[in-house]
């Protein structure tokens, strides 16, 4: 019914919203609500971050770049480019992780790096009784795909259709669907980003080997098994991940497909071939006539006269 | 790569009527240029004379990839347009059209606009803002233009005189490349592991195949074969027998179909060009086929003679893909005859194996996901078909049965949110939209308890102005159409 602060007001009010981080001090220290841990799948718990000067190489696009302890972003912006470790406590030291990171920044560091630890999972139910939680905590994957905020603005979207009105706090029926969505938001990309890891041939590096071996969830060993069989990727009418990036990240990380969708046997192969090489031209055409992403920025921001006052 | 060459080469289609000649057409249709040839194993119809099909919209698609026009299929049917289904008699009715239902107001949804919009005394029915239904209640066709395209999707669908339209079906499907068999009698000879090795035609002629398909209905036959007779147990459905029923030719030709209640069951009229089909469902626990009779002779206003009956059996929703036999529609699984989705049910397992066709020897990833696919959208067919049970509002013991009914617990869960809330909860494979849900729930009369509280910020002013600007929208629209009548009779005339 209320909440106390450090300064001993407290705040009465009908309906909570969560957004105090890992600590989850609503859904989890005071309500209580269960965590589902994906550590299993998701080995990484840490990160190590750390920001340095901007280079040349102005990439419109995070990298991320695959460690044996787990992996590397790197993401330019304006005024310098972001880079971060996210790796697996069990399998690399925080200290090993550090060197490997500064060892290949491309421009001068700008601080020391920072820690972080987390544990990929969520919670249970992120809606129980007149408190939900969204962001941090609610849930964790690490940034690989950069879902973060999307989940968070997921459950703003469906926060604002859901959200009870006076009187309606008690009714479960809000929370019900709700926290139905929310399951399949997480889960449905924790599936994404595993996928990410297990087609590995880094053989002999024991957190790749780890992950190559394990057990997936059944809801995406059945993807990879159709995929493997046939080039088919899953084609799903809710969440954010979209047929084009199952399929994106399937063949970007290697999984051969042992035969084709027999549709294509409709068409000659130097005819396929045509229209591969007639495709691929027109992108490249396209993608030529567009400016650099340095100079496009440069000027878009130049139109932005930071002089002029703000209209709220 | 996997051995290409041991690929699926052959494809025998068994069946009858238009669930043959679909799936034979289709097939042949996609997989033909990839060297897949189709041979069809045409069993006697058992459907009478005075048969309709009642259609979905998805199914155009269908027909035009088989390179079947809409004219031509009108004419050579004598089929008639569907703009939905009307519930109800006059007094108490609602109407399910397929298609929008009003328009976003202000960025928000417009159903919560609506229940608020009567909370401040308006008083329109729901289906005032249908295009469709306002359509079919003036007996007029829908044809959209690029008005009604940013109003919302108007989609449509058809009564089709069975053995005509599968006379169609055949011709087009022959014309693709189908060969045909006729047969009297289909014995099944198993192979290793429950796959068919061969069938045997009126006792004699062997066919052998890669891949097999049933679409022999209710018998199964292919099916049962590898399955086992009956398959798995399955609960016994509410409605287990089905009257089919002749009555003459109506003269202002409905673009509807019609359904009325009665103590033991429910009644739907098919009017076509040739005739009107009457499709009595009933439980044989609460009405005997006399009774049946007699309850669907009263809702067609008509002493029905001549009719069949046939019994739903209940089976289960799951392994349609066994083996190498595909058991497609009714041989799949049996569908209660509500909203007239057995010919859908046919299309979805015919767009998934087409999806899914095996690409080498080794197919058992294909028909897994085939098997999770299928189950789960015929799960939700059922889904819809069961919330008019379980909502109806209509007298008799069969309907306190249908009522307490156990239902799916993705249907109690929808229902509880729109209840709730008047959203529906999204799923998917969902056959049918999510204007559908809000039509059909809307219709049994489950008034949502709130609606977004952003939905209130909406000035009462712009809610008022933008309904009386829908209505009058979709009043001028439909005014612009053609009678229904009219309409087929334009196209009877127009040869090409």
């Amino acid at each position: 019914t209320s909440v106390m602060l450090e300064t001993g007001e407290e705040l009465a009010a009908d309906f909570f919203v969560d957004c105090s981080g890992f600590r989850s001090l609503l859904l989890d220290a005071t309500l209580g609500v269960g965590w589902e841990d994906w550590t299993h799948w998701l080995p990484c718990d840490s990160a190590l971050a750390v920001p340095c000067e901007r280079s040349d190489d102005f990439t419109p696009y995070t990298r991320s770049t695959a460690q044996s302890g787990g992996w590397i972003w790197r993401i330019p912006l304006q005024h310098r480019t972001g880079n971060g470790y996210v790796f697996s406590s069990r399998f690399i030291t925080k200290d090993a992780a550090r060197d490997a990171l500064l060892q290949q920044l491309d421009g001068e560091p700008q601080d020391e790096p920072r820690l972080l630890r987390f544990a990929a999972g969520r919670r249970k139910l992120a809606w129980q009784n007149n408190c939900i939680a969204i962001g941090l905590a609610s849930g964790f994957l690490e940034p690989l795909e950069s879902t973060s905020i999307y989940l968070i603005q997921a459950a703003v979207v469906d926060l604002l259709k859901l959200i009870p009105n006076r009187g309606q706090t008690g009714d479960p029926r809000l929370p019900a669907e709700f926290n139905r969505l929310f399951a399949m938001h997480y889960d449905r990309i924790r599936d994404f980003l595993v996928l990410h890891y297990i087609a590995n041939d880094r053989s002999g590096e024991p957190l790749w080997d780890y992950l190559r071996s394990m057990p997936l969830p059944d809801t995406l060993a059945h993807k990879i098994d159709l995929f493997r069989s046939r080039g088919t990727p899953p084609n799903y009418e809710l969440g954010l991940f979209s047929k084009d990036s199952w399929l994106a990240v399937l063949a970007g990380q290697g999984i051969e497909p042992e035969a084709y969708d027999r549709l294509a046997d409709g068409h000659s192969p130097d005819r396929l071939a045509q229209k591969l090489a007639d495709l691929e031209q027109r992108l490249e055409e396209c993608v030529a006539s567009n400016p650099s992403h340095a100079s496009f920025v440069a000027e878009y921001c130049s139109r932005f006269d930071a002089s002029r006052p703000q209209v709220a | 790569m996997k051995e290409l060459e041991a690929a699926c080469r052959k494809v025998i289609v068994v069946g009858r009527d238009a669930e043959l000649w679909l799936a034979a057409g289709a097939i042949s249709r996609a997989l033909g240029p990839a060297g897949v040839t189709v041979e069809a194993v045409e069993l006697e119809s058992k459907l009478p004379h005075w048969a309709v099909y009642p259609t979905l919209p998805p199914l155009e698609a269908l027909h035009r990839r088989l390179g079947i026009d809409e004219s031509r299929l009108i004419r050579e049917t004598g089929g008639t347009f569907s703009l939905g289904w009307s519930f109800g008699d006059a007094s108490e009715s609602f109407f399910h059209a397929w298609g929008a239902y009003g328009q976003g107001i202000d960025g928000q949804d417009f159903l919560p606009c609506w229940l608020r919009a009567n909370r401040l005394g308006l008083r329109l029915p729901y289906q005032d803002f249908s295009l469709g239904a306002v359509a079919a209640r003036l007996g007029r066709v829908l044809v959209s233009d690029e008005d009604t395209a940013r109003f919302g999707r108007t989609d449509y669908a058809y009564h089709l005189p069975a053995h005509r339209y599968a006379a169609l079906l055949k011709a087009q499907a022959l014309s693709l490349g189908v060969t045909v068999q006729t047969a009297a009698a289909v014995n099944v000879e198993e192979g290793v592991g429950g796959r068919i090795s061969a069938l045997h035609l009126n006792g004699d002629r062997l066919l052998q195949a890669d891949l097999f398909v049933d679409t022999t209905g209710a018998d199964a036959l292919l099916r049962n074969a590898v399955v086992g007779g009956g398959g798995e147990l399955a609960e016994r459905p509410l409605v287990d027998r089905v009257l089919s029923g002749s009555a003459p030719r109506l003269q202002r030709l409905p673009p509807f179909a019609s359904v009325r209640a009665s103590e033991a069951g429910w009644t739907a009229l098919f009017p076509t060009q040739m005739g009107t089909q009457v499709v009595h469902a009933y439980s044989t626990e609460f009405a005997s086929d006399e009774e049946a009779i007699a309850a669907a002779s009263s809702a067609a206003q008509y002493p029905i003679e001549e009719f069949t009956i046939a019994p739903i059996s209940g089976r289960s929703m799951s392994r349609h893909w066994v083996g190498n036999v595909v058991a497609l529609g009714a041989s799949a699984a049996p569908l209660d005859p509500m909203h007239g989705a057995d010919l859908h049910a046919l299309q979805l397992g015919v767009v998934h194996l087409l999806e899914l066709f095996p690409a080498s020897a080794d197919y058992g990833a294909e028909s897994a996901e085939y098997n999770r696919v299928l189950g789960e959208s015929l799960r939700r067919i059922r889904d819809y078909q069961d919330a008019y049970y379980r909502l109806n509002s209509n007298k008799g013991a069969f309907w306190e049965c249908a009522r307490s009914s156990p239902r799916s617990a993705e249907l109690d869960h929808r229902i509880a949110t729109f209840m709730a809330r008047g959203e529906v909860a999204p799923m998917e494979y969902d056959s049918f939209s999510p204007d559908s849900w809000r039509a059909m729930l809307i219709g049994l009369r489950v008034l949502p308890e709130s609606w977004p509280p952003a939905v209130d910020l909406v000035p009462a002013e712009v809610l008022g102005s933008q309904i009386h600007q829908i209505i009058d929208f979709i009043r001028s629209k439909v005014l612009q159409q053609a009678d229904h009548g009219a309409q087929l009779k334009r196209i009877e005339r127009a040869v090409a």
